[in-house]
């Protein structure tokens, strides 16, 4: 039974929880902890053997610290160290496979690592502790042909059936151009088909149960309710969902693969098209881990463009979210009415920013330019429009009586289910959890603004709608403060590291002229360190884990993004619904492809 | 020899049908003919497959359907025939009188009370156990709950 | 009493020496090649496939709502299988996961039918020379148009979908497979772009700041 959560939360960032857990890892561990790191983002980090990690994670997954816990596992990830240089006091390792745990009661980070070898890759799984660890161990397979024994089916994720080779290893090509042409034939197409072809045996799927056969059908990579490049593999009695099995990587782009490729600056435009709905919103994570790295602080004023930039494209993409949820539903024109609101605001974004959807306006170290003169006055006629706008769609779309008997009821979950599948976001706000990354750990100035967080009861899809809707209402009120308390000051830092430097200062000295030249062809060096920074983005927790090893270029650029544990949780939500419930709860669930395959 | 006017009248008709039947096939024909040899033929790989999203199917598209879907189809069946039997007393409504009105209403009201029957033992709800118990278990009316209000 | 408005600039002159049934028939009367009758049927009523792969689709979409409309050059029905579309636009990157999806999806496409690449991605790869990506839908498929953008505004698609009408009105349909060879027609040479509006875009040497909104 949903009961509503009321878990008070504090907003300590030096939380004791964490500080806890690693007293008590030392207490039973003790030599057994092979190394404590010091990262730049101040999260505990802790060596553990393959031996002793299964227990660790059981540790912390179990215990309770003065009534706190690390709920969730946020990321799991790996890196190949075989190229590294600057790791002192590190373990030996060729392969580090990364748990990145997180409490939200305690408000806290918890890392733990393990350092494996190449020619024995192989670590018990994670997935009887927490089940969103299964989509993320497969992954870690598909990258690094790391073995999870025990996973129930360790396959490719995100790269094609087919594929040889594990794509984030150093020796792998990151070109397409450094490797075979790619050609398309008749033979390869039935060749690629069939290895696509899903077999319900491999997933544990009967093909007939006493009375009647089941049907499997492909709600496959090009549907329109699906949201993009996604395929999901029903098993249906009639019209009730038996089972489902979500197939993922159609929209793979090596996006942190391209990190290490591309510079520091370079890279902006990549993380763009991250979340292709969110803007700008991508760079904030990606840019402020860097200017963490860096130690760069950027000015008052930077922080207020970029908070009002942010969530003017979060109001973008739960437009969008709006339109596409009435419309799945059966409301084909809430749609055009919404669109045309996001044209107003992408004509604001223009004019700021230069282009519609993908700007890649932020820089490290501040904005690519000033505000232009005469940006108040949009904004106040977004203000002045805007709430009238969204009653109205209230009364369309939210108080619909045929809206609501459709998704009232319909794939609800608990906040624990939130917790064991990872959902963040407007997800886990619509269980009753009332926590969001603006207010708990506040980035770039939203410790000064005034909001609150929206909360629903029930978790099923219609509460996660309204709690967007709500959100919108709160990020424009976020944008009025904005637009009255715009600081003056600098558009860029003057740190040596802001990349590029103020053209004022390019033009006039040429010792920044030179600085200018080396960090946009060559890019900026970033001393070695590690760092992790996450922000609420407009689907959850967005989260950076970006490791420099002293160079122009990341040596590993690890991006959580909070769609791909979304999708995980499809099946366990939909278990027992028709396939019209699961057209609603795939539209509720508010994901893009781009943010899950990356 | 005169034929008599039945022959002729026959020949007539026999004549006339044959043409229509000739013209007929005629333009059916030049139609069919036609289609198939003007325009193109064009044979691509995969053009025969059936649609599925993009990619290959599994299984075939004759299976043994699940039983739940039988009861709507003999309910329907059964009321549809209803309709049949008024039909044929629409066509006869004032010869049979108010005799025959009573006695469609009671063979009406025979088979509303089945309905009703039907309706509360819940043979026609459509939902799965998982719709009415996620329904049943909601708490309040659904939406945000902690909206205050703020002047923007 | 019949009357009709027209402009007195637009309205061509009636023939001089013509009579009142001569202007009758210039004015309701039309008469077209048939092939021309069909050149113009088809391209101002191209049907796209509802088909996007990733960013390039938002902007598909918003081209077909309220502000860009798509609908008022023909394009508005939107089908969902490729039996009843004739274009495929291929909105996004195209993933090597995705590429036979998107060969059967163009072979179960049924005929006539184009194809529109929307994209830097689907152009050539655009920014993503990485392993996953094909370089270019044109590796696998024959594009009739390329609309270049990353992401294309909706109008550039517009455009986009103007020149494919242009294209469309020159093509003539083979009349039998009989006698004729398969395939569209082609009878004139489509113009690269590039070329024809090469010297306007150089002349441009006023541009506006961006200091301003």
């Amino acid at each position: 039974m949903r009961v509503p959560s009321t878990v008070s939360v504090t907003e300590n960032l030096n939380a004791p929880v964490g500080l806890a857990a690693v007293e008590h890892l030392r207490a039973v561990f003790g030599d057994r902890i092979l190394h404590e790191q010091l990262t730049c983002d101040e999260i505990p980090t802790l060596w553990f053997a393959r031996e002793s990690i299964q227990q660790a994670l059981t540790l912390v997954r179990e215990q309770t610290f003065a009534g706190q816990r690390f709920e969730m596992l946020l990321d799991l990830t790996a890196i190949d160290e075989r190229v590294r240089v600057n790791r002192a006091g590190q373990p030996a390792s060729e392969f580090t496979v990364v748990y990145h745990l997180m409490s939200f009661s305690g408000n806290a980070d918890l890392r733990l690592k393990v350092p494996l070898f190449d020619d024995d890759l192989h670590l018990p799984t994670a997935t009887f502790l927490w089940p969103n660890a299964n989509w993320y161990e497969r992954e870690v397979w598909d990258m690094f042909g790391i073995r999870f024994d025990g996973h129930p089916n360790l396959y490719r994720l995100v790269l094609p059936p087919t594929w040889e080779g594990h794509a984030l290893r150093k020796e792998h090509p990151a070109r397409a151009t450094e490797m075979e042409p790619f050609t398309l034939d008749d033979a390869q197409t039935d060749i690629e088909q069939e290895a696509l072809k899903f077999k319900p045996e491999e997933w544990g799927m009967k093909r007939a149960s006493e009375d009647s056969e089941f049907m499997f059908l492909n709600l496959g990579p090009n549907h329109p309710s699906v949201h993009g490049a996604f395929r999901i593999a029903v098993q249906l009695d009639g019209e009730i969902l038996v089972d489902a099995v979500p197939d993922i990587g159609y929209h793979h782009r090596g996006a942190e693969k391209m990190g290490e490729r591309q510079s520091w600056h370079t890279f902006i435009p990549y993380t763009d098209r991250i979340d292709y709905l969110g803007g700008v919103m991508n760079n904030l994570p990606y840019v402020m881990a860097v200017e963490k790295m860096a130690g760069i602080e950027v000015p008052e004023r930077v922080k207020v463009i970029r908070v009002m930039l942010s969530e003017m494209f979060r109001i973008c993409s739960h437009l969008l979210f709006y339109g596409t949820f009435a419309q799945d539903v059966g409301q084909l024109s809430p749609i055009f009415y919404m669109f045309v609101e996001r044209e107003r605001i992408f004509n604001i974004i223009e004019s700021i920013c230069g282009a519609r959807m993908h700007p890649g306006w932020f820089r490290i170290g501040g904005v690519a330019q000033d505000l232009p003169q005469g940006w108040e006055v949009q904004i106040r006629e977004l203000l002045d429009f805007m709430p009238a706008r969204l009653d109205e769609y209230d009364s369309m779309v939210l108080n619909n009586g045929i809206l609501k008997r459709r998704t009232q009821g319909v794939g609800a979950y608990t906040t624990q289910d939130a917790f064991d599948w990872g959902v963040t976001g407007a997800g886990l706000r619509a269980t009753g959890y009332e926590w969001d990354m603006r207010k708990q750990r506040p980035y770039s100035g939203y410790e000064n603004f005034e909001f609150d967080i929206p909360i629903a009861a029930n978790g099923d899809c219609y509460d996660r709608c309204a709690v967007r809707v709500e959100e919108m209402r709160q990020s424009l009120r976020i944008i009025k403060q904005c637009a009255d308390n715009m600081p003056s000051g600098d558009y860029k830092s003057s740190h040596p590291l802001t990349t590029p430097p103020r053209k004022e200062k390019s033009m006039q000295d040429i010792e920044t002229l030179i600085n200018h030249f080396l960090s946009v062809s060559w890019g900026p060096v970033i001393p070695p360190n590690e760092v992790s920074m996450s922000i609420e983005a407009t689907k959850g927790i967005n989260s950076y884990y970006l490791i420099s090893d002293g160079n122009t270029a990341s040596y590993r650029t690890r991006i959580r993004t909070p769609s791909f544990a979304h999708l995980q949780m499809i099946p366990a939500i939909s278990r027992g619904f028709m396939v019209s419930d699961l057209i609603a709860i795939i539209a509720s669930i508010d994901f893009v492809m781009a943010d899950v395959d990356r | 020899m005169i034929e008599s006017a039945v022959d002729v009248g026959v020949n007539n008709d026999l004549r006339a049908f044959l043409i229509y039947g000739f013209a007929v096939v005629a333009v059916v024909g030049t139609m069919l003919g036609l289609s198939f040899v003007l325009g193109q033929r064009k044979n691509a790989h995969s053009k025969n497959l059936p649609f599925e999203s993009g990619i290959v199917s599994v299984g075939s598209a004759q299976f043994h359907t699940t039983i739940h879907f039988y009861l709507p189809a003999i309910l329907f069946i059964i009321f549809d025939l209803e309709v049949v039997f008024l039909f044929s007393w629409a066509l006869v409504v004032r010869e049979a009188g108010w005799a025959g009105f009573i006695e469609i209403a009671i063979f009406i009201s025979v088979l509303l009370i089945a309905l009703l029957y039907l309706a509360r033992v819940g043979a026609l709800d459509w939902r799965t156990q998982i719709q009415k118990r996620e329904l049943r278990t909601m708490v309040g009316p659904g939406g945000v709950t902690n909206r205050k209000e703020f002047k923007l | 009493m019949n009357w009709s408005l027209e402009s007195a600039e637009t309205a061509a002159a009636p023939q001089r020496g013509g009579s009142e049934m001569d202007e009758f028939i210039r004015r309701n009367v039309m008469m077209v090649k048939l092939e021309d009758m069909v050149a113009w049927g088809r391209k101002n009523s191209i049907w796209p496939f509802n088909f996007g792969l990733s960013c390039c689709y938002v902007e598909m979409a918003t081209a077909f709502t309220s502000r860009h409309d798509l609908a008022r050059f023909g394009a508005e029905v939107i089908r969902g299988t490729p039996r009843q579309a004739d274009m495929i636009v291929i909105a996004g990157t195209v993933f090597r996961k995705m590429a036979p999806v998107v060969k059967q999806l163009y072979d179960q496409l049924l005929e006539p039918k184009w194809v529109i690449s929307m994209g830097s991605c689907a152009n050539s790869g655009g920014m993503y020379d990485i392993y996953s990506v094909v370089q270019g839908v044109d590796k696998f498929l024959p594009v009739d148009v390329y609309v270049s953008g990353c992401p294309p505004r909706p109008e550039a698609l517009l455009q986009g979908l103007l020149l494919l009408q242009e294209s469309i009105g020159n093509q003539r349909r083979p009349l039998s497979w009989v006698i004729n060879e398969q395939g569209i027609i082609q009878r004139e040479e489509n113009e690269v772009q590039r070329v024809i509006r090469g010297p306007e875009r150089i002349a441009a040497t006023e541009l506006r700041s961006p200091d301003e909104v």
